[in-house]
């Protein structure tokens, strides 16, 4: 290194700053004279001349600390320095080390702190954009299934799966029912999401307002598991000839569970939403705050509505569909054709217990008729 | 605008990122939407996105190697990706618009649990620093974080001159290292 290059440093310049504090004189003092008091007051090896400072007048050590301090910081801004006191300093490690390692880390902490402000100020404000939405995103909605539901009434044949869609989507007005809602519930949701076709190619142009603002609002219901099973249905008797003594029964088993557990994970997301856009101010707070009351209101009618669904049947002998919520072992289920009275009554077993079954739709409810209960026993 | 213009911009001004955010937001929640589901956590990982072109853009030596969308697009990827590594329920889906290449994150990301707890506590300890001495810590900050130099400092702070700015810096500095002392003790 030349001995012009080291005589234009910048730790001369910081010492000569740092010094003048103390004695204003020093401000004319040579790079010659400053590098080697510099070089003194560290303790580094110091060829140069004599010292000339009076440390009677100067705080040596408070001068140390801050220059080391301020050495630190400027290397950490500029390690390619050549620098004749930093390089010096590098080599004696254990004085530099514990001032570069804490501006360092002074200098995370900052980074932090700063990043810690912009994130709380980007938080706030995806809240507001996300109100926004939901407030475009409820007034879509609204309209789309308003138009659905009188199109609906327009068509004139309705078969009961026409009705049992209509009361769903009064129940559900106000909650997006997307493409194939009703579908969905009764046949499950075919949608994985996984794969990128036209449909949802995230560069296909969309508005901002029916993003995620619809994550809320949408409720797509996962298919329920459904397991099958072929069973025989034993008559009670066959004495009177015209009875057959076996009728082959496929039972489905339709469990709700999955559809609960989306429905209650939507509950506590939208109550956490609108405990959260409580204490925001923001365009259209009231009517996006009553819009997500409503959504939350639906979306517990819908979870009773499945939690009613639980242990009841459609049967049209000898199809037998039972709804449940806990798991029900099928492996266990059977039926029998109560047939003394001389017509078919059929009745599901399960765990020790017989359920009469009606063509159409019913509860499960457990025979109390010891007369019955007997009859059945007895084939069981 | 271009996106030289617009990371010259989050250099000087503050507020910038907020602007960028916006711009870029729609797009990038739609591209992890297909790989995540969780929209608050894809939500926060694009935040951290922003937050850290914010960071890089601040720095000389940053260059951006493609445009900003993809930029941000391609950190929120590998985020989620690195976050959910074994999680079955991420999908993956083959789409362009990011560069693999591309594993920016925050530069004091540290996995040393020790210098983490470090770092939390001397966090906190800035914070309460910021309450305390507002212009302390305004002044430490320019020095340390956005190592802008003393005599910006002093015109931006109303100090008289740089040597005066250099003065309460080195005053600022040992408040802080008491505050930090007391927060390990």
């Amino acid at each position: 290194m030349s001995n012009h290059l080291m005589l234009n440093s910048i730790s001369i310049d910081i010492f000569r700053d740092l010094v003048s504090e103390y004695d204003a004189a020093y401000r004319s003092a040579t790079k010659e004279t400053i590098l080697s008091d510099a070089k003194e007051l560290l303790g580094l090896p110091n060829d140069v001349m004599e010292s000339t400072l009076d440390f009677k007048t100067i705080n040596k050590e408070e001068l140390k600390e801050t220059f080391l301090s301020d050495l630190a910081l400027h290397y950490l801004q500029d390690t390619s320095t050549e620098d004749p006191i930093i390089s010096a300093l590098i080599t004696e490690a254990v004085l530099f080390q514990p001032y570069l390692e804490e501006a360092r880390l002074f200098s995370q902490a900052f980074a932090r702190v700063h990043r810690k402000a912009n994130k709380r100020l980007l938080q706030e404000m995806e809240q507001e954009l996300e109100a926004e939405e939901l407030f475009h995103a409820f007034n879509r909605l609204q309209r789309k299934e308003n138009k659905a539901v009188l199109q609906s009434i327009q068509s004139s044949k309705q078969s009961k799966a026409f009705q049992m869609a209509l009361r769903i989507a009064a129940i559900l007005l106000l909650i997006a029912i997307p493409a194939g809602i009703l579908r969905v519930y009764f046949m499950g949701d075919s949608n994985n999401g996984s794969t990128n076709t036209a449909e949802n190619d995230p560069k296909k142009p969309q508005s901002s307002s029916d993003y995620f603002a619809s994550t809320y609002v949408d409720i797509k219901l996962p298919k329920p598991s459904e397991e099958t099973s072929t069973v025989n249905a034993e008559a009670t008797t066959t004495a009177m000839g015209y009875a057959k003594s076996e009728e082959e029964f496929n039972i489905k088993i339709i469990n709700l569970q999955p559809q609960l557990s989306y429905l209650q994970k939507r509950e506590k997301e939208i109550q956490s939403r609108i405990n959260t856009l409580k204490n925001k101010t923001f365009k259209h707070k009231k009517s996006t705050l009553d819009s997500l009351e409503t959504a939350y209101t639906k979306v517990i009618d819908l979870t009773q509505y499945i939690q009613r669904k639980e242990l009841t049947y459609e049967m049209n002998a000898p199809k037998l569909s039972i709804y449940v919520i806990k798991e029900k072992d099928l492996q266990q289920m059977k039926v029998f054709n109560y047939n003394d009275l001389g017509t078919d009554r059929f009745y599901l077993y399960s765990k020790g217990k017989y359920y009469a079954l009606n063509n159409g739709q019913g509860k499960l409810n457990a025979e109390t008729d010891e007369g019955i209960i007997s009859a059945l026993d007895s084939k069981n | 605008m271009t996106d030289t213009d617009t990371l010259e911009k989050l250099r000087t001004d503050d507020r910038y990122f907020t602007q960028v955010y916006n711009e870029h937001r729609d797009y990038a929640l739609r591209f992890m939407s297909k790989i995540h589901k969780d929209h608050d956590e894809i939500q926060d990982v694009y935040q951290d996105a922003v937050l850290v072109l914010l960071e890089n853009a601040r720095k000389e030596e940053f260059k951006l190697t493609c445009n900003i969308q993809t930029y941000l697009n391609s950190i929120c990827r590998n985020q989620l990706l690195t976050k959910h590594r074994k999680n079955s329920k991420m999908h993956t889906v083959n789409m362009e618009d990011f560069d693999p290449n591309i594993n920016d994150w925050f530069s004091d990301h540290e996995f040393n649990p020790e210098k983490e707890e470090r770092l939390n506590t001397l966090e906190s300890a800035m914070e309460l620093f910021k309450q305390q001495s507002k212009k302390c810590f305004d002044l430490l900050s320019m020095q340390y974080f956005e190592k802008k130099r003393m005599d910006n400092i002093a015109k931006l702070l109303g100090f008289s001159n740089d040597k005066s700015a250099k003065s309460q810096a080195a005053k600022c500095r040992g408040e802080l290292r008491k505050l930090v002392q007391s927060s390990y003790a």
